[in-house]
C-alpha cells in the first residue's frame, strides 16, 4: 500500500470516527411493529425492586397485624367518660358532656382541679390540658354525685399509670372496669396465628406453545403464615433447583486425511528425454459436513419469596386450605456446560446451543390447595398440589415462544404452630 | 443510566421498553455505520429497521464475553452485506492485473489528512460511489476486514476485493481534489 492510500483511510477514518446521525422518530414505530414483547420489564427485571416491594409489604403486614391486636387491647391508661363524672370525698361534681378520653400523663399530683379535703391524703384531679371537664359549679345534685372506688381506694387514691386501670364511664352511670395486665378484656379477638413450616416440591415444568421435553426441578422451602381465624397470609424462602435437558447442536467435518496437490509441473531436459517433476503440498481432507448433537444438563437455582393469601378449615385434626398469589424468583447461580469436543480429527462449523436458557428473574401466580393433619398439638403434616403459572417468561425469550410456561407438583412437609 | 447489561437481560425477556432504552441509546452511531454502507437515508434507515429486528431476535443469544457496541455493530454490517447482495446488479469487476497497469501510470500525489472537505461532503463521495468500491472500502477501512474476509462476506474473489478498494481510492481521490484545489485557492487569495 502505497502512502498515498494509507492516507486516504486515514482521513476518511477521521472523518467518520465518531459519526452519528438521529434517526427520525418513526423508524423505532417501524421496529416496534415488527417485534414482539411487553412493555413492561424494568420493575419486574429488576431484583432490588423487587425485594422492596415484598419488604414493604410484609412490615405492612406485620404492621397491621401489630394494629389489630392493639385494637383489640383496650389503652390501659385511659379513662373515658360521658358525663358527670364526679369524684372525691368531698362531693364536688364535674360534669362534661363530651366522651373524652384522658391520657394518664395528664393525671398528675401536682396540677389539681379536685382538692381534697384532706390534705394529708393522696390528691388527684384533671390537669389543665381538660379544662372543660372543670366546671367552676358547686355540686347542685347529690344524685348526679357518684363516688366510685377501686381496688383498695380506701386511701382514695385513684389508680395511676403505673396500675394500668382502664376506667370506663357509660352514659348514665359510672360503670368503671378494670382491665388489668392479668385480667380479660373484652370483646377479645382471637390473636393472630404464627406457623412456620418446612417443605419440599417436586414439580414438572410444561411449554404450551413448544415441542420441549417437560422439565423437572424440586424445591426446599421455609414459610411463615400468620393465620387470622379463617384466613391466612403466608411468605417464605424458598430454594429452587432445575436441571434442564440443553444440548448443543453442530456441524462438523471429520478429517480423512491428506493428498498432494501438484501446484507446478517442470520439465527437465536429460538423455534419456524430458522428465517431468511435480511440485506437490500436502492438503488435509475432511469429510462432508455431518450434523450432531451434544446433550448436556443446564442447572439453575433460584431463590424464591412468595406472598400468598389463603383460607382454611379445621375438622378436628384435619384441615383444608386454598391459597394464592405471586411469587417472586431470583436466579442465585447456574451451570451451562460448554460443549467440549476433543476429538482433533473433528473441524466444527457451528456450534450452536439449542437449549432455551432460563432468565435471571422471574415472577409467577402461585395457587395451590391441600389438607393438614395435625400429629401434634403444635406439629402437622401438610400435604399440598402446586400449580405455577410464569407471568413472565421463565427463558430467554429468543429461544422459545412460550412465554407463559407453567409447572405442576407437589408440596409436602411439617408445619409448627407457635 | 441502566447499565447495558441489564438492559440486555430485560430485552432477553421480551422487555419492549428495555429495548426502546437501546435503541435510544445506540440508534444515531448505528445510523452513522448504515449511512456509510447505503446510497442514501431511506436505505440507511432500512438497514437500521432491519438490523434493529435481528439485534431485538438475537438478543438472547448474545453472551457477555466481547463488546455489545461491536456486536451490534457486525449485525447492522452483516445486514447491509444483505441489502447488498439482494440489490445486486451486473457489475463489472476490473481485474487487478489491469489495476497494476494503471497504478504504474500513476505519480504518488498524497492527501493532506486534514484536507478542507468537511463530513457532510465526504458523506456524500462514500454514499454515491459504486456499490461494490463503496462495500469494500468501508469494510476494509473502517471495519479492518483483511481481503479474504471481504471476499468471503461478499462472495467475490480476493482479487476483486483489492481491484475494488484500488478502484474506490481512485474514486475518493478523484472526487475530493476539487475541494482540495478549491481550499488552496481560497487560500492564496485570501
Amino acid at each position: 500500500m502505497n502512502r498515498d492510500s494509507k492516507h486516504m483511510d486515514e482521513v476518511f477514518r477521521n472523518r467518520f470516527q465518531s459519526f452519528e446521525a438521529q434517526p427520525p422518530e418513526y423508524i423505532w414505530d417501524r421496529i416496534k411493529a415488527n417485534i414482539p414483547g411487553n412493555n413492561s420489564g424494568t420493575l419486574f427485571s429488576n431484583p432490588v425492586s423487587l425485594a422492596s416491594i415484598a419488604a414493604i409489604i410484609l412490615i405492612a403486614l406485620m404492621l397491621g397485624i401489630n394494629t389489630i391486636k392493639q385494637e383489640n387491647i383496650q389503652p390501659a391508661n385511659s379513662i373515658q367518660k360521658n358525663q358527670n363524672i364526679a369524684t372525691s370525698q368531698d362531693n364536688t361534681a364535674y360534669q362534661n358532656t363530651n366522651p373524652v378520653t384522658i391520657p394518664a400523663q395528664s393525671i398528675n399530683t401536682t396540677d389539681i382541679s379536685l382538692q381534697n379535703e384532706n390534705p394529708a391524703g393522696p390528691q388527684t384531679g384533671f390537669g389543665k390540658s381538660f379544662p372543660s371537664l372543670v366546671s367552676e359549679e358547686k355540686p347542685s345534685a347529690r344524685e348526679n354525685i357518684r363516688v366510685f372506688t377501686m381496688g383498695n381506694l380506701s386511701s382514695r387514691k385513684i389508680l395511676a399509670e403505673n396500675d394500668k386501670p382502664n376506667i370506663h364511664a357509660d352514659n348514665q352511670n359510672l360503670k368503671p372496669t378494670y382491665n388489668s395486665l392479668s385480667g380479660n378484656i373484652q370483646n377479645y379477638r382471637a390473636r393472630p396465628e404464627l406457623v412456620m413450616g418446612v417443605h419440599f416440591s417436586p414439580e414438572v415444568m410444561f411449554y404450551p406453545e413448544d415441542n420441549i421435553n417437560n422439565q423437572n426441578s424440586y424445591r426446599f422451602d421455609l414459610s411463615a403464615a400468620l393465620h387470622f381465624s379463617d384466613f391466612f397470609v403466608e411468605t417464605g424462602l424458598g430454594l429452587n433447583f432445575s436441571k434442564d435437558q440443553g444440548g448443543y447442536s453442530y456441524d462438523y467435518q471429520k478429517y480423512l486425511g491428506t493428498y498432494d496437490d501438484v501446484y507446478e509441473v517442470t520439465f527437465d531436459s536429460t538423455e534419456n528425454g524430458v522428465i517431468p517433476t511435480y511440485h506437490t503440498s500436502p492438503e488435509d481432507v475432511y469429510d462432508s459436513v455431518s450434523e450432531s448433537y451434544h446433550p448436556t444438563k443446564n442447572k439453575y437455582t433460584y431463590l424464591e419469596i412468595p406472598l400468598l393469601i389463603g383460607f382454611k378449615k379445621d375438622y378436628k385434626r384435619i384441615s383444608w386450605f386454598v391459597k394464592g398469589g405471586p411469587s417472586f424468583a431470583f436466579l442465585v447461580h447456574k451451570n451451562i456446560p460448554e460443549v467440549n469436543i476433543t476429538d482433533q480429527d473433528i473441524l466444527l462449523a457451528l456450534n450452536e446451543n439449542k437449549q432455551p436458557q432460563r432468565v435471571s428473574s422471574n415472577v409467577q401466580f402461585v395457587l395451590g390447595a391441600g389438607i393438614n393433619y395435625r400429629i401434634h398439638k403444635r406439629v402437622s403434616l401438610s400435604f399440598e398440589p402446586v400449580f405455577r403459572y410464569y407471568l413472565t417468561s421463565a427463558y430467554e425469550r429468543s429461544y422459545i415462544r412460550s412465554k407463559h410456561t407453567y409447572s405442576a407438583g407437589v408440596r409436602a412437609g411439617l408445619l409448627f404452630n407457635f | 443510566m441502566v447499565s447495558d447489561q441489564k438492559i440486555i437481560e430485560a430485552c432477553g425477556k421480551g422487555s419492549r421498553k428495555a429495548f426502546r432504552e437501546l435503541y435510544r441509546k445506540y440508534a444515531p452511531v448505528l445510523l452513522g455505520i448504515c449511512t456509510r454502507y447505503s446510497n442514501d437515508i431511506n436505505e440507511a434507515e432500512d438497514i437500521l429497521q432491519e438490523g434493529f429486528i435481528k439485534i431485538y431476535n438475537k438478543i438472547g443469544s448474545f453472551r457477555s464475553e466481547g463488546s455489545f457496541e461491536g456486536w451490534m455493530k457486525r449485525i447492522m454490517i452483516n445486514t447491509a452485506i444483505n441489502h447488498y447482495h439482494k440489490n445486486l446488479k451486473h457489475q463489472r469487476y476490473v481485474e487487478i492485473s489491469e489495476i497494476h497497469e494503471q497504478l504504474s501510470n500513476e505519480k504518488d500525489r498524497e492527501i493532506d489528512p486534514e484536507l478542507p472537505v468537511n463530513k457532510e461532503i465526504i458523506l456524500a463521495i462514500v454514499q454515491n460511489m459504486p456499490e461494490g468500491y463503496r462495500f469494500v472500502f468501508n469494510m476494509f477501512v473502517f471495519e479492518g476486514y483483511s481481503h479474504a474476509e471481504i471476499a468471503d462476506k461478499l462472495g467475490v474473489s480476493v482479487n476483486t476485493s483489492k481491484t475494488q478498494l484500488f478502484k474506490a481510492r481512485q474514486y475518493l481521490r478523484k472526487k475530493i481534489q476539487p475541494y482540495i484545489k478549491e481550499s488552496v485557492q481560497n487560500n492564496i487569495n485570501g
